[in-house]
């Protein structure tokens, strides 16, 4: 070939783009200047370098021609330019400015491409500064656009790779193209700046019939670039891929793949969150909104390879790689190599351990997964089915009522009122608006995801123990643990929040105690303090009696810290102890003023379990009542925790005592609370019993460090006594979890009230509830009447989280309580009658967690109401709703209601209400717009009662006039022609307030993230 | 600490708990004591925002079945506004909204609200202390008794005739919102009856239902009676009548009994010749009923004198068994005519329910005494509400201790007695009849001093007191009462009250009515 003339070969064109170019650009126009084949020109396209490279150009190449473009347009829109600038040359080289290249490398290309017939040839990449050293021998790929090195990174080129052989990728650096074949495909695909469009053109290629062809035996140098600390690179690379899968697949293929290409996404965008990128947990979805604004785009792109397409899906499906290459690099441990905490706390780990702990790592990771295949299992139905809203399983309304609860000044509790909501409200409508596109996946979240927070949790608490096996087998031990499931069973949603919190919380108060290993902080003392307040204030925001559990850990540490004799931490337990409970009451004022107005223990503690019987402190060790759980399991569970004991040294034995410490304490109170030996009630037990399994998990953790350190130094039979007993008990323990997730839901009901209740919202005009059901029964919080009845009060439809958080007794809601009880008192057989002028129109009884096939316990709303509720006159059973008894109250028109004469009609005491008459009147047509507006058109009357107290209320419009009623209830009166209709009025102040609480919580958040010295 | 201790402590505390909790834990679970249903109409004290009282039996069309009147006494301090309202067999009939003063009676003539052939009567008193009653006009007789105040799922009536001369007729209000679907069965000494008819029959929403009992058990002289509701709850009342063809003539009201006793009392009643006395125990229940009927004389000494020790009776399960007084006082040689109450216990626990009858055949005689006084007039009880009440500490007790009554020529009683005892009873709708007709009968377990008194215009009149040994009665007669004021009866020690209603060609036992909580 070099003897050749350049009229005896084709034309080569090579295309050399660059912009703001290193300093390999000279080097690169030098090795295009050497290039031994004789038809070779050179067209230099300038991508709007700040400095213009035409004096550069001009003088290594002085042949070459010089295109510039004022911006760049990145390397494809600019590659593309060569197409229109160059003509009757029938191969185009196109090549970046940081290669080097063999002289030879033009005629082997050349060469090559005749001999293969190829559409595409690309020669082998080496190391820049070391050319020994391979770089890229083509590139692979899988179908979701995630490109493959063939060759491993650093390998040393001996020659192997040194054969022809088709690619899937001919990378962009150096790549020799049929000037027809990038004519028929349109070039580059423009809108894939930066990364992917060598993926994309060969895959096009590949569509098109076209052969990509590697040759080994020339060679390009090749500069790499670090794009790890690039700005948005991981956002451009997930949106190229995206768009390269949605324009090269045919539509039956994209069928198949797209719901793997999401799926993969939200689990990206999961461990994103979890491993602490949260700048790159929005990769995923920024990448479909992107794609989803250029759908035209695509269309056009998608249509144009249809035209040229030569060759099936299936058939380039072949020249892939299988399976995900995201997820093979993941657990290759490439996947975002140093981009995550996660990753890079596994790398310090293998960096500071023996080979022998890099296995420990792999195997923590392999535990690690397999925990989250049986949480899948495991959540299965509830995947597939979705969730159902029992118990304590928050219902979310709108995003906008959320907002409004805690924005608006009024509280949608019962009757309604003035007052304060918490700060819960505004993250669960954030929470809320982020998964608008599915409620679903949120709901069951809400389920599951304190069971995944719990394992992570563990997994932390354990790993400054400095084993990732050790944290992995803790994660194991604290997920397999059976009283999760007790709390979804049971619907107990408090409990699943402090079982996801509780081992942060135990490690928040071990860092804050600076016991070893966990010492290794670099906060100071408030620092801390305010961390772990800041924490309880988060878990108290959603599950009140976590206030409890925060005052007990420092408690239970405090113990361990005499039994171990290390005394020095139990100050700041103390001040830990104090700081759970003031931060907390900080972050959530004013809410936290109204409550400690309305202070209940009761309210704190919440309802027992309606399923709960942990009759014995054998029921509490087995962290399950009764003979749900084969005790033998928990065994396991014990016995990989006692081993610790029995073999750790040093900072292991300590955390194994510690451990156990919060074990047995949190056991004991829990025993002493139900034997009736403490002056205050106690939450629940399956509230307070995440305690004791984190501490477990601590303790199963330090076991298996032990084994792995300290075991060394026992004898022979000790060691592989131990070893035994701790693998038998982790086969126990992983059993223990397996057992759990069969039946797919964790045991949560199949069924809920819903389904029955919402028949009601099919009545026309408002409708008021008044719900009678045990606290542990109910979505929502309940009051007590002086006699013990348990009650609450909707607005319209089912029951939401928005009836939560409501300590105590409040206003109007009172007294239904107080006519409740006078119907016990046997004082009148017309409740329905006393219910009216509350415009309560439904009374329903809940008698259970769920409807059948729930088989549960039964629980009465106390006080004997149920029974009395068949000998009123005025409430008729409603009959088709089974499990539940719902009762039509014939005396009520509703919370809105039309009446001839109010003031003398609606009397004020339970006398005078039981002399009233409400059927005179007729519903009123006004519509309640949660959570503060009533508004609608009054056809016939002048005034309208409405059931709420007159307190804050404005006229919604010029034609209503507002008083109170004698009843303390609000009158509208018609003012002039129009629509009758009332809105509240939160006053400014509140707001203020509110902006205040949330600079404070901000204020809070930047102070404990502040990274400071320890003293 | 070292490990040796940390693991002692650890495991010997675990060890230790769950021993200790083993032994300390107490298999007895309190039992809970039993709540006590009160299903006999009862005067609920202090008074309720509103009372329900409901009336079944009764009508209102011109020659009714029975033509209905009610009462409804005020015996608060306060006025009352009563709601009473019609339920007519087709559902909701007339209403009607008035006051009633402080110790007054308001009298309401079902005629004047609505032609109905099935009338009952619900009345809702609001404030006040109302109590209600109501009388039906037979064509055989005139009865009365109190309304009941308290529904139930299940109804017992122990006895019943269904013979050629015998009328009974059952009626079963639905005061509530929802129909109720029940089943009635029928009991008599030799076999049980569960017509297909009323086997899951309904008693549609807010209206009444009559059954009479001979269409599906005839020719019968003792029927017992169950309704059960399929959930919703009912008011069952009899009305039982005698046409004189058999000798008796007559007529009884009587409310079911909702809950099965293991003890009743029933005061009033007497034993003469030529009537026909009868005890009828029924045993709706799953066990056998060991039963002690004892006769509770006006004068203690007779126990001695006539050997009245308890007699037992056995009443297997699901049965009844008649007791006949007349063919006892026979056996034990009694004088007759004598005056007796009866209290019925079972001695196993086993509840029961009973009913005295008293068939006065239509002799013709003049009225006789009884029990020793044969002939003699007492003067009966004079209330003096024109004169200013003596000091109360100057009234000394009536000591009448063997008065009793004359017997009546005719009239048919029949009473179910009561499960309650208590220190206060109000006797307010009864037809007080003047010169002796009207007698209050008190049985008094522990014995008692009793205070009879009548509300007059919102305030106590002049008390009447009697003392009554323990296991003692006493018959006390009101001379001259007031027509529509209520009687009260008050006493140191619970104790039990009927009244008794004797004319030349009536007889008649009303219940009183006891006060809750007294």
């Amino acid at each position: 070939m070099t003897e050749a003339s350049a009229a005896d070969v084709p034309a080569v064109v090579a295309v050399c783009v660059t912009s703001n170019p290193g300093s390999q650009f000279r080097q690169c126009l030098e090795s295009l200047v050497a290039q031994d084949y004789p038809n070779l020109s050179i067209l230099v396209i300038d991508a709007g370098s700040d400095t213009p490279v035409v004096d550069e150009v001009a003088e290594i190449a002085p042949e070459a021609f010089i295109h510039r473009l004022q911006t760049d347009p990145g390397f494809s829109a600019a590659a593309n330019q060569g197409q229109s600038l160059v003509s009757d040359a029938p191969f185009l080289m196109f090549c970046h400015d940081d290669v080097a290249l063999d002289a030879h490398c033009v005629s082997a290309l050349v060469e090559e491409v005749f001999r293969s017939n190829a559409g595409i040839v690309t020669p082998k990449f080496v190391d820049w500064d070391d050319h020994r050293r391979l770089s890229q021998v083509g590139m692979g790929s899988d179908r979701f656009g995630v490109m493959v090195d063939l060759v491993e990174p650093g390998e040393f080129d001996q020659e192997q790779y040194d054969g022809v052989r088709d690619v899937f990728v001919a990378p962009s650096g150096v790549q020799l193209v049929r000037a027809d074949l990038f004519n028929t495909l349109g070039g580059f695909d423009p809108a894939l700046r930066g990364t992917n469009e060598d993926l994309d053109f060969s895959w096009r290629a590949h569509a098109a019939g076209a052969r990509v062809v590697v040759v080994p035996s020339t060679f390009v140098r090749h500069k790499k670039h670090d794009h790890s600390s690039t700005p948005d690179r991981g956002r451009i690379l997930a949106r190229n891929r995206l768009r390269t899968v949605l324009v090269t697949s045919s539509r039956l293929t994209l069928l198949r793949t797209m719901p793997l290409v999401l799926a993969l996404m939200v689990m990206e965008t999961v461990y994103r969150t979890v491993s602490g990128r949260r700048a790159q947990a929005g990769a995923a979805l920024g990448a479909l909104s992107w794609n989803l604004s250029r759908l035209k785009e695509i269309r056009a792109r998608r249509a144009e390879l249809r035209k040229v397409r030569q060759i099936s899906d299936a058939e380039v499906r072949a020249l892939q790689v299988g399976g995900s290459a995201r997820l093979s690099g993941f657990f290759r441990g490439q996947f975002g190599s140093g981009q995550d905490r996660l990753a890079g706390l596994v790398g310090s780990v293998r960096a500071n351990l023996t080979g022998a702990d890099a296995s420990s790592a792999r195997a923590g990771f392999a535990i690690g997964a397999l925990l989250i295949l049986v949480g899948i299992f495991g959540s299965r139905h509830l995947i597939t089915r979705g969730t159902v809203s029992v118990g304590q399983i928050p219902v979310l309304p709108e995003a906008s009522v959320l907002l409004n609860e805690w924005w608006g000044g009024w509280r949608s509790i019962g009757i309604g009122g003035e007052g304060w909501a918490p700060v819960t409200f505004l993250a669960l409508g954030l929470v809320k608006l982020a998964f608008f596109w599915g409620d679903g996946v949120l709901d069951l979240l809400l389920v599951v995801g304190p069971l995944a927070f719990g394992a992570v949790g563990a997994w932390r608490l354990a790993s400054p123990l400095g084993s990732v096996r050790a944290s992995a087998v803790a994660a194991v031990a604290y997920a397999a643990n059976p009283l999760p499931v007790a709390a979804i069973s049971a619907a107990r949603w408090e409990a699943l929040v402090v079982w996801g919190a509780a081992p942060f919380m135990v490690g928040a108060v071990l860092r804050l105690q600076r016991a070893l290993p966990f010492r290794k902080v670099s906060r100071s003392l408030p620092t801390r303090l305010l961390r772990y307040g800041l924490l309880v204030g988060l878990v108290s925001a959603f599950a009140p009696p976590a206030l409890v559990v925060a005052v007990v850990i420092p408690a239970s540490l405090a113990i361990a810290a005499f039994l171990i004799a290390k005394p020095a931490g139990i100050p700041s337990l103390v001040l830990g102890a104090v700081a759970a409970v003031v931060v907390p009451i900080a972050i959530h004022a004013p809410w936290s003023v109204a409550v400690a107005n309305r202070f209940s223990w009761e309210w704190l503690i919440g309802p027992r379990s309606p399923e709960e019987s942990f009759d014995s402190l054998a029921d509490l060790i087995r962290f399950a009542p009764g003979s749900i759980v084969p005790g033998f399991l928990v065994g396991g569970l014990l016995a990989a925790a006692a081993v610790g004991l029995l073999i750790g040294r040093g900072e292991r034995l300590d955390a194994s005592t510690r451990g156990w410490t919060l074990a047995l304490s949190t056991w004991g109170l829990v025993w002493a609370g139900r034997r009736g030996w403490l002056p205050l009630d106690l939450p629940a037990a399956e509230v307070l019993l995440p305690v004791a399994a984190a501490g477990l998990s601590l303790a199963v953790g330090a076991t298996v460090r032990s084994i792995e350190l300290d075991l060394a130094e026992k004898g022979r039979l000790w060691r592989n006594l131990n070893i035994a007993v701790a693998g038998v008990s982790l086969v126990v323990v992983a059993l223990l979890g397996l057992q759990a997730s069969l039946s797919g839901r964790w045991q949560l009901p199949t069924q809920s009230y819903a389904g029955f209740t919402a028949l009601l919202a099919e009545d026309e005009g408002p409708s008021r509830v008044l719900w009678l059901g045990h606290p542990s029964l109910m979505t929502i919080d309940t009051q007590r009447s002086p006699g013990g009845i348990y009650y609450a009060i909707t607005n319209e439809g089912n029951p939401d989280v928005v009836g939560r958080f409501a300590p105590g007794n409040h206003g109007i809601n009172d007294q239904v309580g107080e006519r409740l009880d006078l119907v016990v008192a046997g004082q009148t057989s017309n409740l329905g009658r006393l219910l009216a002028p509350y415009g309560i129109d439904v009374v329903i009884v809940v008698p259970q967690l769920a409807p059948a096939p729930y088989e549960g316990p039964s629980l009465d709303p106390g006080g004997g109401i149920a029974p009395v509720l068949d000998r009123q006159l005025d409430l008729r059973r409603v009959s088709g709703t089974p499990s539940l008894a719902v009762y039509q109250n014939d005396e009520s028109r509703g919370p809105a209601v039309e009446l001839p004469e109010v003031d003398r009609i609606v009397g004020v005491s339970p006398a005078e209400q039981l002399d009233s008459d409400f059927t005179v009147g007729r519903r009123a047509n006004l519509e309640l717009s949660r959570p503060s507006l009533w508004l609608g058109a009054a056809e016939s009357t002048d005034e309208i009662l409405l059931a709420v107290p007159a307190d804050g209320w404005q006229p919604a419009n010029s034609s209503t006039r507002l008083r109170s009623s004698s009843a303390d209830t609000l009158v509208l009166t018609r003012a002039g022609d129009g629509p009758l209709g009332a809105r509240f009025q939160s006053p400014t102040l509140p707001r203020l307030l509110l902006v205040g609480q949330l600079l404070l919580i901000g204020a809070g958040v930047a102070l404990a993230t502040r990274r400071d010295r320890a003293k | 600490m070292s490990r040796f201790s940390t693991i002692i402590i650890v495991f010997g505390l675990l060890i230790a708990g769950v021993l200790y909790d083993r032994v300390e834990q107490d298999p007895n679970v309190p039992v809970e004591p039993p709540v006590l249903i009160v299903d006999t109409p009862v005067l609920e004290t202090p008074a309720p925002l509103g009372a329900t009282w409901f009336c079944p039996v009764g009508s209102s069309n011109e020659g009714g079945y029975a033509s209905g009147t009610v009462m409804i006494t005020n015996v608060g301090t306060e006025n009352a506004v009563a709601n009473l309202e019609m339920r007519t067999g087709t559902g909701p009939g007339a209403s009607l909204r008035f006051e009633v003063a402080p110790g007054g009676t308001e009298i309401v003539s079902l005629a004047d609200l609505g032609q109905a052939e099935a009338a009952a009567v619900v009345v809702e008193i609001i404030g006040g202390q109302g109590v209600v009653g109501h009388r039906v006009t037979t064509p055989f007789g005139t009865a009365e008794g109190p309304c009941a105040s308290t529904s139930s799922s299940t109804w017992y009536l122990a006895s019943g005739a269904t013979t050629r001369d015998a009328t009974e007729v059952l009626a079963l209000l639905n005061p509530f919102p929802n129909d109720v679907v029940f089943t009635a069965t029928f009991q008599t000494p030799t076999r049980s009856r569960q017509p297909r008819d009323l086997e899951r029959a309904v008693v549609p929403a807010r209206s009444v239902r009559l059954i009479n009992v001979g269409d599906f058990v005839a020719r019968e002289e003792v029927v017992s009676t169950t309704i059960t509701t399929g959930g919703g709850q009912l008011v069952v009342e009899r009305l039982q009548t005698f046409d004189g063809t058999l000798g008796p003539v007559g007529a009884a009201l009587e409310l079911a009994v909702a809950t099965p006793s293991t003890q009743w009392r029933l005061p009033a009643g007497r034993i003469h010749e030529g009537g026909d006395q009868t005890i009828t125990i029924f045993n709706p229940g799953d066990e056998i009923a060991e039963i002690d009927v004892q006769l509770d004389p006006l004068n203690s000494g007779d126990r001695a004198e006539f050997g009245l020790v308890p007699f037992e009776i056995t009443v297997p399960a699901g049965r009844l068994t008649t007791l006949d007084l007349g063919l006892v006082a026979s056996q034990i040689s009694l004088p007759l005519p004598y005056e007796v109450g009866v209290t019925v216990t079972a001695a196993n626990g086993v509840p029961i329910v009973v009913d005295r009858w008293q068939l006065t055949p239509g002799i013709d005689r003049d009225l006789i005494g009884a029990g020793g006084t044969s002939g003699r007039r007492a003067p009966g009880v004079r209330f003096q509400n024109d004169d200013p009440a003596p000091d109360e500490a100057d009234v000394p007790p009536l000591n009448i201790p063997s008065y009793a009554q004359p017997t009546a020529r005719a009239g048919a009683a029949t009473s179910r007695g009561t499960n309650l005892l208590s220190t206060r009873w109000v006797t307010a709708f009864t037809t007080l009849l003047p010169d002796n007709g009207t007698a209050v009968v008190v049985s008094a377990p522990e014995g008692a001093l009793v205070e009879v008194r009548q509300l007059l215009g919102g305030s106590l009149g002049s008390p009447v007191r009697a003392s009554v040994e323990p296991r003692g009665r006493v018959v006390i007669p009101l001379s001259n009462p007031v027509e529509g004021a209520p009687v009260i009866v008050t006493s140191d020690l619970p104790i039990a009250v009927e009244i008794q209603i004797v004319t030349a060609d009536r007889f008649d036992v009303v219940p009183a009515i006891p006060a809750a909580g007294s």
